[in-house]
């Protein structure tokens, strides 16, 4: 069969880089015959090492058509995420009104920590207090990143070492133990348990820490799942209501109940405003602050760079696939975090 | 949210147990037209008679399966077939050891407790076997108790040589007959015992919220610390172990280990026992209570059956009818039908729930 137009759909995403450099060899062999090839990814460096044009999309919406030669890395990012790039150098940099962090005694620390086909090695470093974000572009491997801190993937090498200590974190119930929480990404698939009552969803995490034959005092359950319904306000019939008749924000409202009702030192939240009104929104932000006002470690992911310039006091960046950068202080503006995340530093202008 | 306090009645039908009850209810009244005589009780040889105590008496072994199914069915969405070649299993165990391997025997060979002991280990065993399938290698439930489905038996006549072993000594006649002086049937206290320790066990400790949530969402259980291969895995070892229980009591009653029919046909009756329970045969929430009333269902339908002549090759062929009809009730596609007609009749009743 002779094939006149090729598209490939995010072929790269489960090849390793000498697999990825021979599909190339093989699309500029083909290009040379003839064959025009329709590439989708989202990998960046990838994008720049073949395309000859580039079309980008955004939220379901087609946003232009560009030679790839005329468009630098830093306008490709602006683009994907909405912004206007003359626009970012007029906005000044949003200083978090909290100067916090206690950088010098990690809670937890990772050296060369990594798992194959996810994310690279990578060291990273969240200590007592701090609310570290991590930013890049959607498959840049932050959720990667957080998963295999916390266990939920097993890390093929590297060392974590959380309050001191060298630890080898086997399951999320060690993260746990060790004073870990993880709020995911994917709140349906992994988050809430729908045929459970609010209350159960509440508890599930501090029960499975103090061990099967510990149960909980009917008491105790409903006294948390009260504390907590208060003070994150969740709006719910009933603590026993199942937690699949509430709205998004407030079954997420519920899993972080869930976690803070463990008190961890080291909390993980993953997207934990995506889809919320912006009402939630505004809460949840105040409440990672006063968070990590009272000592927690926090790691906060959210595709929204301006929510993070407001709550983080460093940005670790991200690109396909492995972290390109950490940001603080001045640095955290729309511009350097665009530019940091767009990379090949001498295109940008 | 202000509304009004439910009736009564409503209350009493939104219960889940309520549809379980119905279902019994409906059957032991098609009973008593049948057979005028069905709730009738009398006490003779010191010992209590009826219709009713025998479909009590028999939905024992049921009773006990059904138990076990609906851990099974709670925590892995799937059903373990292997029940009834288990209970043969377990039966063979038993009785090859109580008669030291001859084929008959009128005293005990070898102690009853070790007896029993053997027989219960060796449904574990099976149970192990089916749980490490399902929850380590995490094959389809009803493929992979398929194995001892078609095996079981085949095993069960190896350990009891090809013969049908007799244990005629009546202390092991009492674990299906009558203790001395109790007019109430043994077996019924085997059931009442495991349904009460299954429902402490599950109640007193985390097991019961644990099977459920692994049930319902097994990813979102493993990133909030549960150990999900564990939990399934348990609950297959003790559904194979209430299997062995079972089937004890089914060899007792006919003081003998007959790999073929023991158990025959009953892990259908209690895959049925758990749907007619109220429990979802997809996995997750699920009610001990209902599948008990469930059994006892099961078993007043069969009587029901047999009153009415049918024969007992086509009880089956009923019994499929009425799993159809349960599955199809239980079925998303119906839950919404009837959540849709409730919405129609009841515009500002319903409220916005939002989704």
């Amino acid at each position: 069969m002779k094939c006149r137009v090729l598209i490939l759909d995010e072929p790269t995403s489960s090849l390793d880089d000498d697999e990825t450099a021979r599909l190339f060899t093989l699309m500029r062999k083909l290009k040379g015959e003839g064959v025009g090839i329709i590439f989708v990814t989202h990998f960046l460096e990838q994008v720049y090492a073949v395309a000859d044009r580039i079309t980008v999309l955004r939220n379901g919406e087609y946003v232009g058509e560009y030679k790839t030669k005329d468009l630098p890395r830093v306008s490709l990012v602006a683009k994907m995420l909405g912004k206007d790039l003359d626009d970012l150098a007029e906005i000044k940099s949003a200083h978090p009104e909290h100067r916090f962090g206690d950088a010098k005694t990690p809670v937890v620390s990772a050296r060369k920590l990594g798992r194959k086909g996810t994310i690279k090695p990578f060291d990273l470093d969240v200590g007592k207090g701090e609310v570290v974000g991590l930013s890049g572009l959607l498959g840049s491997g932050r959720s990667e990143m957080v998963r295999v801190i916390y266990g939920a993937d097993r890390p093929d090498c590297g060392r974590l070492t959380v309050k001191g200590r060298e630890v080898r974190i086997g399951s999320p119930l060690d993260a746990m133990k060790l004073g870990m929480g993880y709020l995911p990404e994917d709140r349906q698939r992994d988050g809430i348990i729908p045929d459970l009552s609010v209350r159960e969803n509440i508890v599930i995490a501090l029960q499975a820490k103090r061990g099967m034959c510990h149960l909980m005092s009917r008491r105790e359950m409903d006294e948390a799942a009260d504390r907590y319904i208060g003070l994150l306000q969740i709006k719910t019939a009933d603590r026993e209501t199942p937690v699949r008749s509430l709205s998004g924000g407030n079954q997420q409202k519920v899993i972080l109940a869930r976690w803070l009702l463990t008190h961890p030192d080291f909390l993980i939240l993953d997207e934990p405003t995506r889809g919320i009104d912006i009402g939630t929104k505004t809460a949840i932000q105040k409440l990672i602050l006063s968070l990590a006002d009272g000592g927690m470690a926090v790691v906060f992911i959210s595709a929204e760079v301006e929510e993070m310039l407001r709550t983080c006091s460093r940005l670790v960046v991200l690109r396909d696939g492995r972290k390109v950068g950490e940001l603080s202080g001045g640095e955290l503006n729309q511009e350097t975090v665009m530019k940091t995340i767009a990379g090949g530093g001498e295109e940008n202008e | 949210m202000s509304e009004s306090k439910p009736s009564v009645w409503k209350r009493i039908t939104a219960n889940r147990l309520f549809l379980p009850v119905v279902c019994l209810v409906v059957v032991l009244l098609l009973n008593v037209i049948k057979t005028p005589s069905f709730f009738q009780v009398s006490v003779r040889n010191g010992v209590l008679y009826g219709y009713i105590i025998d479909v009590v008496n028999r939905a024992s072994e049921l009773v006990i399966l059904a138990v076990g199914m609906t851990l099974v069915t709670a925590s892995s969405g799937g059903q373990d077939i292997s029940v009834g070649a288990v209970m043969a299993v377990a039966a063979a165990v038993c009785c090859q050891i109580l008669s030291g391997g001859q084929v008959t025997t009128n005293s005990f060979r070898n102690p009853l407790p070790l007896a029993i002991l053997a027989a219960l280990a060796a449904a574990a065993l099976c149970g192990a076997f089916n749980g490490l399938l399902v929850a380590k290698l995490k094959i389809q439930p009803m493929v992979a108790t398929l194995i001892l489905f078609t095996a079981g038996r085949g095993i069960a006549q190896l350990v009891t040589q090809g013969q049908i072993t007799y244990v005629r000594v009546d202390t092991y006649k009492v674990l299906g007959g009558y203790l001395h002086g109790c007019p109430i049937p043994t077996p019924i206290f085997f059931a009442v015992g495991t349904a009460v320790v299954v429902h402490l066990v599950l109640n007193k400790t985390a097991l019961g919220l644990y099977i459920e949530s692994v049930g319902i969402n097994r990813n979102a259980s493993r990133l909030v610390g549960l150990n999900s291969t564990m939990i399934q895995f348990l609950t297959y070892v003790l559904c194979g172990l209430l299997a062995g229980v079972a089937g004890i009591v089914a060899s007792s009653r006919i003081y003998s280990a007959d790999a073929n029919n023991i158990g025959l046909n009953l892990e259908m009756d209690a895959i049925l026992a758990v749907a007619l329970g109220g429990n979802f045969l997809g996995g997750g929430k699920f009610t001990l209570m209902g599948s008990v009333i469930g059994a006892f269902t099961i078993q007043a339908l069969t009587t029901t059956l047999y009153a009415m002549n049918v024969s007992g090759d086509q009880l089956p062929v009923y019994k499929a009818i009425a799993v159809v009809i349960i599955v199809t009730l239980q079925s998303p596609v119906f839950q919404r039908y009837v959540k849709m007609r409730k919405i129609r009749k009841n515009p500002a009743a319903e409220g916005g729930a939002p989704a």
